[in-house]
């Protein structure tokens, strides 16, 4: 098959869409694991919580900009929790890192579960953002995917200059690339490790919220994107922001562009062959940051 | 009856993977995301070549451990590189491509819908159909497995996989190949996993990708750890416990929906608990089962035990370094560095903070390749041998933060480092046992009488993270005897403890000497430096700037005011 | 002696043992257990939930007259977890060896598949109301009383052909056999009248984004869109394809409520060829139905809840009653299987709650009234009646 401009551009849009989806929830997870270095699976359960938070407030009359607003502070709030309740008490006891990772995943599977019981497995709508084709040349896109951009990259340029700029972003790039130094220094670890935990898991809130809006809200939806979010880092490189932004475009581009030569139902196939791929020629990630 | 040898069956195929996976995360720390996959490879390749090619029931088993030891050997050539976080990523990334491929590759997998018809296996003639026809192969393979694992798990293979667990670096400093344990596990478990993958598709009779999900991979790294990592028996309880009480709760009068959400619930809720109050699992690694206690020998240990045969101490060099260079960046951290240790001397490297002394030791044992340079062991070229090769040519070294292997007992922690194990040779393990068992006695007295030297034979067998500091040091130099190599490079053994252990260390390292053997020592304390040593080297800025005995060096002004900064009178 | 005498007592015990089952032959019923193996948790729960409830509602009005010739009908229901095999055979060899139904009612393609061969071991009868895979034909004890997809897909081609013009054809398949049954049968019609398939794209069962398939049909122009999936994924895909600025008709195999509500406006004239249930129609059978379940649940019955129904209510009653009539005993392991094989063989006509006769043959098929479906509001609407193999419209 020759190659076709038209679906060239369609898929590359696509891409982009999903890359830019990637690139929040990369960055949301992203400042965790750089900052606390746990692997946070629960982001998962946090996406849900949120998610699920959007939906109620809009199926209460509340609105859809509420809605955002009440997702990305219950998406804090959830991570908060957890840190608090969960990762410091296992810090704590100087839990290993395996350990601190499987009780996040005992987490997600335990949280997953309520969330079935009180929910039921059925998907909930997340109702109130007129949906439009809009239809630009050979390419098409929804009104959906232009907010999931918009906001997308808002936040994540938010979050660029926040770190770069504010005392507490340094403080927290401190910790990230070396922390017995950042103590030294007296930054305090506990409050930096909070600070992150707020910060990551309202950006991921926001992220559950757009899915939701897309794809409705249901007890198992939070895996799939966190899986992106994790290729998004790793591809981008630990530690490095600009990393996972670049990470999350990557994958996006590289799942939809494939379509120029595989079939569409490959699409999730893609993604971890390029991971493994970058796992396996470039450990560092494409930016090349070494891990420590 | 039949459905209750059902769940039994059920939880002997789970627990045959759960051992499987036990040696990768229990024995060696390497977690697996993947083993769902793995699982669902070996079920594949059994069910297609039975079905489509018609292959017999035994070979089967033969093609699934076949196949699934080479997926595994897949995953490990990246692994090798990668560890903590990147492997689980790696292994979930596996988990997800092969899982994908199932789904996706109808051609091949029929996708979704599965493959069915899948033929029974026939034994004398008649073809197995039942859970109780099925049962004493299952079971069968089951102990294979169980002994398998078991052989392979509680013995010097096992306590070096334990060792590459609790520290790697510290495993490559005693002289181990982690690449070559690495590789053996990794295909190890593979092909337990291919055992119970093959057995799985000829019961069911019909396979699906919806087996080998990546929540399957995570149930087994959860029954694992919550059976209690490093012990088979834990895992049996625990497939026991999360396969089969579940299929009670079938019984119960109550919205199955809402039965297995709680079910998932409490699963999940007990993973935290677990990980927060009893992270060693059900039947925790050093359960009394089935474990001798350590009879100390009453022949007492004298500094005979260190004196390596055919070593004299007569002072010619037994370690030479010349012109070694290396830069991090714009830092240079190293930088024509020339250095000999003569035999049966201490030889000290002493300087401030940041000169780089530590750096040395790396360039000498291979941990950093120098960029420039050459090194030699009794006049032979070790500049790029990987780090335990230069312990098994010879060279051996400690580390700073004394590194040793915290959830091991004392005992192994220094049995493991003696070299030329037989026990380590997996054709040894399985096809001469008696040699093996041997060797292990034999070895298990030499560790104890390197124990008796440092004085802490009474403490064989306790967790080596329970001790003190001081402790920990002397068995660590307990360890770093047992590896026999000549040259003995210590990095800073008195720092950190009080003055009863720096003189109990300094008297020890004496002894080694005296025996014989060649030691250099990088240290900060000054007294302890100008106690022992014989001669020593300053560094600055990765340089050494001046050589000559303890209290010369001491003496010179310009030095002292380097070491201490100006302020000093 | 007193051993004699102990030995004596323990024969007679085992005596009774053997003798107390064998002389207990119900002459006037008892129990007849009937095992349902559906998605009651996962993605898929909404479907046990409608399926319990019809085969629930039909035991109940069996009950209530006072059993079939006796005997009163006893649901047991596993959960397959919307799909997982594994499950589906735990709950299977729980239901045929401790419970010792003589008839399993299933859902899924995979789950049924999985438990078929036990079900032969068992002699146990399997009847499926929702899987629509084209593995499922030609398995012993199987029977499907839905109409497989692929032969409800070419009388959609056929009317997309002749009413909607369709030139090129563009697919869009659940990738697994049921969806690939669809696209080979809709390949094969329009390879006879005469239309082209321009481009044919799997996806994922469950798929929730739809935009690298849908770009690469676009790609290709279609002037009609034929889908072959079901369930929820309807709804995305028909969703996705208009905001993506594919504007031409949209034709498929399934529709359900669920699918409509998230497809929303999108779904406007989506025309599907299917056996559809339809909840007003006049038929006395559909009628008994639909009044029940709606005074029972307050809504009207779902197809799904209708299929199971139907299998408690026209093909268990009727089998039943031929085993009963005979002398025999229906709850015997073996009895249904080989009366349903019977049955099958002389042509029985069984009704079908969607009025008039549905047609079983040997193979596990079944000839249901079709007809073309098109979406009009929120509801559907018939357009055209399928009779012998032939659309009127």
């Amino acid at each position: 098959m020759d190659l076709d401009l038209g679906l060239a551009a369609q898929l590359a849009v696509n891409g982009l869409i999903a890359g830019s989806l990637y690139a929040l929830l990369g960055v949301s997870w992203g400042l965790v694991f750089a900052t606390t270095r746990i692997f946070h699976f629960a982001h998962a359960l946090t996406l849900t919580v949120a998610a699920y938070v959007a939906v109620l407030t809009a199926a209460a009359g509340l609105g859809l900009g509420l809605g955002f607003a009440a997702a990305a502070l219950a998406g804090s709030l959830c991570g908060l929790a957890i840190e608090l309740g969960v990762y410091r008490p296992l810090r704590r006891v100087q839990a290993t890192q395996l350990n601190i990772f499987l009780a996040s995943l005992g987490l997600l599977i335990a949280g997953e579960s309520v969330l079935l019981i009180l929910f039921g497995p059925e998907a909930s709508t997340l109702p109130g953002f007129p949906l439009e084709g809009i239809v630009l040349g050979p390419v098409a896109f929804t009104t959906i995917e232009a907010l999931w951009m918009g906001t997308a990259w808002a936040l994540v340029g938010g979050l660029v200059l926040w770190l770069r700029l504010t005392r507490w972003g340094r403080a927290i790039r401190a910790v990230a690339s070396n922390p017995e130094l950042a103590q030294c220094v007296g930054v305090d670890r506990a409050r930096v490790f909070l600070l992150v935990f707020a910060v990551g898991s309202g950006l991921v809130g926001i992220g559950g919220a757009l899915l939701a809006l897309r794809d409705t809200a249901s007890p198992f939806m939070g895996v799939t994107p966190i899986l992106a979010a994790f290729i998004a880092v790793f591809l981008g490189g630990i530690g490095s922001i600009p990393g996972a932004v670049v990470g999350g475009v990557v994958l996006g581009l590289a799942e939809n562009m494939g379509g120029l030569v595989l079939p569409g139902h490959w699409q999730g196939v893609i993604a971890f062959v390029v991971l493994f791929a970058v796992l396996v020629v470039r450990p560092a990630g494409l930016l090349g940051i070494a891990p420590r | 009856m039949e459905f209750w040898l059902h769940v039994l069956n059920w939880i002997l195929l789970l627990a045959t993977l759960g051992v499987s996976l036990n040696l990768l995360l229990g024995y060696a720390g390497l977690v697996s995301m993947a083993h769902g996959a793995l699982f669902g490879v070996g079920a594949y390749a059994a069910a297609l070549v039975a079905r489509d090619l018609g292959v017999p029931f035994p070979l089967t088993v033969l093609v699934a451990v076949a196949v699934t030891t080479t997926a595994a050997a897949l995953v490990t050539f990246p692994a090798l590189r990668v560890h903590g976080e990147y492997l689980i990523l790696l292994t979930l990334a596996f988990q997800m491509v092969i899982y994908g491929l199932m789904l996706s590759w109808t051609d091949l997998t029929a996708g979704r819908t599965g493959i069915s018809g899948i033929p029974r296996p026939r034994v004398l003639g008649a073809a197995l159909t039942t859970p109780a026809q099925f049962l004493p192969l299952i079971a069968l393979a089951a102990a294979v497995a169980f002994a398998i694992g078991w052989r392979i798990g509680e013995s010097p293979f096992g306590r070096v996989l334990k060792a590459l667990r609790d520290d790697e670096r510290a495993t490559l400093a005693i002289g181990k190949s982690v690449l070559r344990y690495k590789v053996a596990v990794f295909a190890i478990s593979g092909g337990l996993a291919g055992i119970a993958s093959a057995l799985f598709a000829h019961y069911q009779a019909f396979i699906n990708p919806f087996s080998f999900t990546l929540d399957r991979s995570i149930f087994l790294v959860a029954l694992v750890v919550l059976g209690g990592t490093a012990n088979l028996l834990g895992t049996l309880v625990g497939a026991v416990l999360f396969v089969g009480l579940p299929e009670v709760l079938r019984f119960l009068e109550a919205r199955q929906d809402i039965v297995d959400a709680v079910r998932n619930l409490i699963f999940g809720g007990l993973l935290v608990l677990f990980m927060r109050f009893r992270p060693e699992g059900l039947l925790p690694e050093h359960s009394r089962l089935g474990r001798r206690r350590v009879v100390v020998p009453a022949e007492p240990a004298g500094a005979a035990v260190v004196a390596r045969a055919g070593s004299r101490g007569d002072g010619t060099p037994a370690l030479v370094a010349q012109g070694l260079g290396k830069h991090f960046g714009g830092i240079r951290a190293a930088q024509d560095l020339s250095l000999a240790l003569p035999r049966g001397r201490i030889t000290a490297l002493v300087g401030p903070n940041g000169a780089g002394k530590t750096t040395v030791f790396n360039l000498l044992t291979g941990f950093l390749p120098p960029e420039s340079g050459r090194v030699s062991l009794a006049g032979r070229d070790i500049t790029r041998l990987a780090p335990w090769r230069a312990v098994r040519a010879g060279l051996a070294r400690s580390f700073q933060d004394v590194r040793l292997f915290e959830r091991m007992t004392v005992l192994d922690n220094v049995m493991v480092a003696i070299p030329d194990q037989p026990g380590e040779r997996l054709a040894a393990l399985f096809f001469a046992p008696r040699r093996v068992a041997r060797a292990e006695r034999a070895n298990r007295d030499k560790a104890l009488r390197y124990l008796a030297f440092v004085g802490l034979a009474h403490r064989a067998g306790e967790v080596a993270g329970a001790l003190s500091f001081g402790e920990q040091k002397l068995v660590a130099l307990a360890r770093l005897l047992a590896t026999e190599a000549e040259v003995l490079l210590l990095d800073e053994p008195a720092s950190g403890v009080d003055a009863h252990w720096v003189r109990r260390m300094l008297e020890l390292i004496r002894q080694c000497a005296e025996a014989g053997r060649t030691v250099c020592l990088v240290e900060h304390n000054l007294e302890a430096v100008t106690a022992v040593a014989d001669h020593a080297y300053f560094m600055e800025a990765g340089r050494i700037v001046a050589e000559g005995t303890p209290a010369a060096l001491m003496a010179d002004p310009r030095l002292a005011e380097i070491y201490f900064g100006k302020w000093r009178p | 002696m007193r051993r004699l005498l102990s030995a004596t007592a323990l024969i007679v015990l085992l005596a009774l043992l053997v003798a107390v089952p064998a002389g207990r032959v119900p002459a006037a019923g008892g129990t007849l257990k009937v095992g349902m193996i559906l998605a009651m948790t996962g993605p898929g729960a909404f479907y046990g939930q409608v399926m319990s409830r019809g085969a629930g509602l039909a035991a109940e009005q069996i009950n209530q007259g006072g059993g079939i010739e006796g005997w009163k009908v006893e649901l047991l229901i596993e959960d397959h977890k919307s799909g997982d095999a594994d499950a589906a055979v735990s709950g299977g060899r729980k239901l045929m060896d401790v419970d010792k139904v003589p008839v399993i009612l299933t859902s899924y393609s995979a789950p049924t598949l999985a438990i078929q061969p036990l079900a032969v071991e068992k002699k146990v009868l399997l009847l499926n109301g929702g899987g629509v895979g084209s593995a499922l034909v030609g398995k012993p004890n199987l029977y499907n009383t839905r109409m497989l997809s692929s032969q409800t897909a070419p009388f959609i081609i056929e009317w997309a052909v002749k009413k909607l013009g369709a030139r090129r054809v563009a697919t869009l398949f659940w990738n697994d056999t049921a969806g690939q049954g669809v696209n080979a049968a809709m390949k094969a019609t329009c390879a006879r009248l005469g239309c082209q398939v321009v481009a044919e794209e799997p996806h994922d069962i469950g798929a929730k984004t739809y935009s690298a398939q849908l770009a690469r049909i676009k790609a290709r122009r279609p002037d009609v869109l034929a889908l072959g999936n079901f369930g929820d994924d309807v709804g995305y895909a028909v969703n996705q394809a208009r905001a993506l600025g594919l504007t031409g008709p949209i034709v498929g195999v399934e529709w359900t409520p669920n699918a409509q509500k998230i497809g929303g406006d999108a779904m406007q004239d989506y025309t599907i060829a299917v056996d559809r249930f339809d909840p007003a129609a006049s038929d006395p059978n559909t009628r008994r139905f639909v009044d029940a379940y709606r005074a029972r649940h307050g809504e009207a019955p779902e197809f799904y809840a209708a299929n199971y129904y139907e299998h408690v209510q026209h093909v268990l009653r009727p089998l039943v009653q031929r085993i009963v009539k005979r002398g025999g005993n229906p709850a015997e392991p073996g009895a249904l299987a080989a009366e349903m094989a019977r049955a099958v063989q002389e042509g029985f006509a069984f009704q079908s709650v969607y009025g008039g006769p549905m047609q079983l043959g040997a193979d596990g098929t079944v000839a249901k009234p079709m007809g073309v479906y098109t979406v009009k509001g929120t509801e559907l609407t018939l357009v055209g009646r399928i009779v012998g193999g032939k659309i009127e419209g």
